[in-house]
């Protein structure tokens, strides 16, 4: 029994940390302070009328403002209109307001607001306001961590408003809010043991993103596997496929195809 | 009446005749999620200026700093760039040098800037380097924290500063008290 004891002691403190840096969503917890970070996304979309496929590019920057409160900015481009054009951008800000560590493992819960314009045509009724949507997100995010595997779940309220240049929302006001839910499970696959910063790190991560207009009766839920690499203990690439389980808001770009590399500047200044 | 008079001449004693060096600092840190995050936390550690190293154990969120020569290490500091980072501090422990520093359980000892009250430690002369667990609120998890409340009824030991408990050692209220035990040799 001891020896069970002492196995299962030693096998708990080999288990190295797990993985909370989704590529479809954001964890509760924040960047450090006083750190800059900076990604560049494509998203390759498939269009399933056509099978043309759109792409949407997004530069971000991230600032740890203290440990409590973080930033990003990004600005979209996208060539579903031909050439390659700006079409807005969002603000998002993440205040982290409960944490419960321990050694092995932590549970955090933070709340977000994002604001986002757009100038671009809405072709969906489904709000997107990473590249589609002029609009505003607020939500709650609660995170679990285990040793080797992070848990999740996003919650929010959406309201889309009229796109910019004229491009009025084009449905029903009662399909301008909606309710927005992720689900995310990421696992450190590698390295086995840590050693050192240089190592490079492996993570596969599989996330449920879904919809719900209540008003129209609406939903639709998607799959996002991925896989991350983490290089020098900074720098971060991101590789994802999102397509959908159920779509019952007839979306024009449903699935589609994600890199994202990003840069980590720690106590930018 | 006995117990205050000790008290009084231990502190006195140790005020007058020692000095005190912090030559390494470890630190275990919670919550870390990776290597990255583990890297977060020894960048913000290094922006101390006086910060000659930080030995990293990303497995077990260890963290081994060692100083510059004279420097006037503040735990504090050193706790919230832990915090900075995004992370808490689960365990503290200093390698401090005690020239002749009597201290007594339960008691205040005042060393070169700093005052250290031990905790579950017996009396004895401190005379070399010692290594001490700081068990202040922030310095180890909530629950080893509340099992430190066992060793002191002293109002100090929640609040972290000299309070009406330690009139008796001349303390200026106010002032930081880290409260620690004495570690056997590492």
């Amino acid at each position: 029994m001891r020896g069970l004891i002492i196995g299962i002691s030693l096998f708990i403190s080999h288990l190295s940390y797990g993985q909370e840096l989704f590529v479809y969503s954001e964890p509760a917890s924040n960047m450090s302070s006083k750190s800059i970070g900076l990604r560049l996304k494509n998203e390759s979309l498939l269009r399933s009328s056509s099978n043309e496929i759109t792409n949407m590019f997004q530069p971000e920057v991230m600032w740890g403002v203290n440990r409590y409160l973080m930033l990003h900015a990004d600005v979209f481009f996208s060539n579903r209109s031909g050439a390659f054009k700006e079409e807005g951008m969002s603000l998002y800000m993440k205040y982290r307001f409960v944490s419960r560590d321990d050694i092995h493992s932590h549970f955090r819960m933070a709340l977000f607001v994002k604001g986002a314009i757009n100038k671009g045509p809405i072709n969906d009724r489904a709000i997107n306001l990473s590249g589609d949507n002029s609009g505003i997100e607020t939500g709650v995010i609660a995170t679990a961590l285990t040793n080797k595997v992070a848990f999740s779940s996003n919650l929010s309220f959406l309201h889309a408003a009229n796109n910019s240049s004229g491009h009025k929302f084009p449905f029903d006001d009662k399909r301008k809010n909606a309710l927005g839910g992720i689900l995310s499970i990421g696992k450190l696959m590698l390295p086995k043991e840590y050693t050192n910063y240089k190592q490079v790190n492996l993570n596969a991560m599989v996330e449920l993103l879904s919809q719900w207009n209540p008003s129209a009766g609406e939903t639709y839920l998607d799959l996002a596997p991925s896989i991350q690499f983490i290089f020098l203990s900074k720098m971060r690439l991101d590789v994802g496929y999102r397509f959908p389980l159920y779509d019952g808001m007839d979306r024009v770009t449903p699935k589609g195809a994600l890199l994202r590399i990003e840069y980590n500047f720690f106590n930018a200044y | 009446m006995k117990k205050i008079l000790l008290m009084v001449v231990l502190y006195s004693g140790a005020t007058f005749s020692c000095f005190s060096q912090i030559s390494k600092v470890t630190i275990q840190a919670s919550g870390l999620t990776c290597s990255m995050c583990s890297n977060a936390i020894n960048k913000s550690l290094r922006s101390i200026s006086y910060i000659d190293n930080v030995i990293a154990d990303i497995r077990t969120s260890t963290f081994t700093i060692s100083f510059k020569e004279n420097a006037q290490v503040n735990f504090d500091k050193l706790k919230q760039k832990v915090e900075a980072a995004g992370f808490f501090v689960a365990d503290f422990k200093a390698f401090v040098k005690f020239n002749d520093v009597q201290i007594a359980k339960d008691t205040h000892s005042k060393t070169q800037g700093m005052t250290f009250h031990f905790l579950n430690t017996k009396d004895q002369l401190l005379n070399g380097e010692y290594w001490i667990k700081v068990i202040d609120k922030g310095y180890v998890t909530i629950k080893q924290f509340k099992k430190g409340e066992m060793y002191t009824d002293m109002e100090c030991y929640k609040t972290g500063v000299a309070g009406s408990c330690c009139k008796t050692y001349g303390l200026e209220s106010g002032t930081r008290i880290f409260h620690v035990s004495l570690m056997p040799n590492l």
